[in-house]
């Protein structure tokens, strides 16, 4: 765990300075010391501190495991790097996937983009194709006739526009 | 209640929109990522349509049932289907890993409808006074009432503190983009127009819970934990809930009565009736290392609590027009489009309307346990789908859900942003209800607190000079140094493990 506290310590302390300083930018409210900056500069104080804590106690504690001769990267993950690269691959692929769902829903329309999104995720889970099709395709239009349909969401239809209802 | 309400209450009309939302809101509710506020959005185009008193109780049928539905897919996927489940979302699924779902879904069933009918019970015969009280309450002791409920969360993680706050600190980070409310300056928005009204709250929550859980499933891929098995029948579950009911009654008491008065302050809602009770109950409870890691007893608070406190959240709704949550909100806007101005004068105007509520509330809350007993035998069929099945069909819902809500692609983006940020707090080990109660009390917490530095000309004495406001300051102060306390603990206990450890590993 120290290792991801000492990332994790690190990231929160940059991103709260990175605030700090884009706060310190904000215009103040006349005849006041605070404005719109007091708020996000209290998160980012409050970030700062919480992470520079984390980094601290991180370091003693790695700094003893290393002085006692014990390799911290041992404890944090036994499994086998294959595996964890592969779930670095299939994190990222969900991801491109949420991504490629938000790119392309206008421009393709909801019911093309989620019947590819959807048979994309089912395949990374492990379905097969003519499953993960039997799947995309009833749970696309089963969505359209509830939000679409029923619910009156306006969902872009996109290059399907000739055929909309 | 007149013969009058009482006829439409009964009549075929009110009955079939009764069931109807009775059945609507189990199912919305029991998708994850789908909430009661966004079952009971959904539901307005529909309510144009109706009596103005059958949309009343269709909206809070529909609440009432998918406040307690939240709890199905938290219990079976660790995923709360409504942020009202959060609190103890984590014994939920471990004691459904045990085997044990279908008893702790008809506890949490049982003990919903018992603090529901409490809620409303109460809210019947304490509104005026409380009304009497709140009344009186400035922008001192809301920003102090918001603060305790932020203070609370982090009391409540289960948690180290520094990773807690770090994580309250990232939501009410989270709760400053968008316009500021002093000045109109719009803050981190990048000149992203949709963000100028902020960070929607459903993409949010959306990303935050079910995306993160999908990709949790992803990235475990092959290595994923068994499918939760089901070890007990109907009647076995429902014996073993009733035993367990009976044993923590005082406990459905305390919550049920506790939840109804948080509900009933403006802007807390379910969510923080449900963790405050918990952190209540852990505290006098006898077991309290037990919670978090699968015992009944925080479900019993939790669970009777989220529910009650929907019938305190009208107090302030009927008495003022104040919304208590953003369910009620909604609500007051469809009474508005009908031609009523809830207001202490409605009492008086159109006591139809509001004995009509108690009415729907209390039917309702009955007609949740036959609906409530057939989702959860159901519900073990929703188990039986294998994730590669599910997860799709959750990601579709989730995303579609938060288009629903902005009409805009945007919603994408956040869900996606939060979905990483939810993922990778959740893998470092902090824990993300803080982040979440930051995300909706940040913007309160900031509106009351410059609203009041305002009128004080920057005294911050003025936040302890009205009694009220003295009185809840002075309880906050005291979350945040029993914190502190409890921080500094921590620090000690991990120098002395490691001090402990150091000599042993020594000789190697």
């Amino acid at each position: 765990m120290a290792r991801t506290d000492l990332w994790s310590g690190l990231l929160l302390t940059l991103f709260g300075a990175l605030i700090f300083w884009r706060a310190s930018t904000f215009p103040s409210m006349a005849g006041l010391v605070y404005g719109p900056g007091l708020f996000p500069s209290i998160a980012a104080v409050g970030l700062m501190v919480c992470g520079a804590l984390l980094l601290v106690s991180a370091l003693v504690v790695q700094g003893r495991t290393m002085a006692a001769g014990a390799s911290d990267r041992a404890e944090a993950d036994h499994r086998p790097s294959m595996d964890r690269r592969r779930a670095g691959a299939r994190l990222a692929a969900l991801v491109l996937i949420v991504a490629g769902f938000g790119l392309a829903l206008e421009p393709l329309g909801f019911h093309v983009t989620s019947i590819l999104a959807i048979t994309a995720t089912a395949r990374l889970f492990g379905l097969n194709l003519l499953r993960a099709l039997c799947l995309s395709v009833p749970l696309t239009f089963g969505v359209h006739l509830l939000f679409y349909s029923v619910m009156h969401v306006p969902l872009p239809w996109g290059v399907m526009t000739p055929l909309a209802w | 209640m007149d013969i009058d309400t009482l006829l439409r209450l009964f009549s075929p009309q009110s009955l079939t929109v009764l069931a109807l939302c009775t059945l609507y809101g189990t199912l919305i509710g029991a998708m994850p990522g789908l909430t009661a506020t966004m079952a009971v959005a959904l539901l307005v185009p529909f309510t144009y349509f109706m009596d103005p008193l059958v949309a009343i109780s269709a909206i809070v049928a529909t609440t009432t049932t998918a406040i307690f539905a939240g709890d199905i897919p938290g219990a079976l996927l660790r995923i709360p289907g409504t942020p009202a489940s959060a609190a103890y979302v984590e014994d939920a699924f471990q004691l459904s890993s045990a085997g044990k779902s279908r008893s702790t879904l008809l506890v949490s069933l049982l003990a919903a409808s018992i603090g529901g009918i409490v809620g409303v019970v109460l809210l019947a015969l304490i509104a005026p006074q409380l009304a009497r009280v709140a009344i009186g309450f400035s922008s001192y002791e809301v920003f102090w009432l918001a603060t305790l409920g932020l203070s609370c969360a982090v009391m409540t993680s289960n948690a180290s503190v520094i990773k807690s706050f770090a994580s309250l600190f990232i939501g009410l980070f989270i709760a400053c983009i968008g316009i500021d409310v002093a000045v109109g300056h719009p803050r981190f928005t990048f000149g992203w127009y949709e963000l100028f009204d902020g960070v929607s709250f459903i993409p949010a929550i959306i990303g935050l819970f079910a995306l993160s859980e999908i990709m949790r499933a992803a990235s475990t891929g092959k290595h994923q934990p068994p499918p939760i098995e089901i070890r007990e029948t109907l009647p076995q579950a429902c014996r073993q809930a009733m035993t367990t009911l009976s044993r923590y009654r005082r406990n459905v008491a305390r919550s049920s009565i506790a939840g109804t008065l948080i509900g009933a302050l403006p802007g807390a809602g379910a969510d923080i009736a449900a963790w405050i009770c918990y952190a209540v109950s852990k505290r006098f409870s006898r077991h309290p290392e037990r919670y978090g890691k699968g015992h009944i007893e925080g479900i019993v608070d939790g669970g009777s609590a989220n529910n009650a406190a929907i019938g305190g959240a009208w107090t302030p709704a009927l008495v003022f027009g104040i919304p208590g949550d953003s369910v009620t909100a909604i609500a007051i806007g469809i009474l508005l489009l009908n031609g009523m101005s809830p207001g202490p004068r409605i009492f008086t105007d159109n006591p139809e309307i509001v004995h009509t509520l108690y009415g729907a509330f209390a039917m309702a809350n009955v007609l949740m346990i036959p609906v409530g007993i057939a989702v959860i035998a159901l519900s073990s069929r929703i188990v039986r789908i294998p994730r590669r099945v599910l997860m799709p069909i959750v990601l579709l819902f989730s995303l579609v859900g938060a288009y629903a809500i902005t009409n805009s692609v945007v919603a994408v983006w956040i869900v996606l942003a939060l979905g990483i940020l939810g993922y990778a707090m959740e893998a470092s080990g902090f824990p993300l209800a803080p982040a979440i109660l930051g995300i909706v009390l940040g913007g309160i917490v900031e509106e009351n607190f410059m609203t009041s530095m305002i009128k004080s000309q920057g005294s911050l004495l003025a936040f302890f000079e009205r009694p009220w406001a003295a009185a809840l300051g002075a309880l906050t102060l005291l979350v945040w140094t029993f914190l502190l306390c409890r921080a500094l603990y921590e620090g000690y206990k991990r120098q002395r493990a490691l001090s402990l450890n150091a000599p042993k590993r020594e000789p190697r």
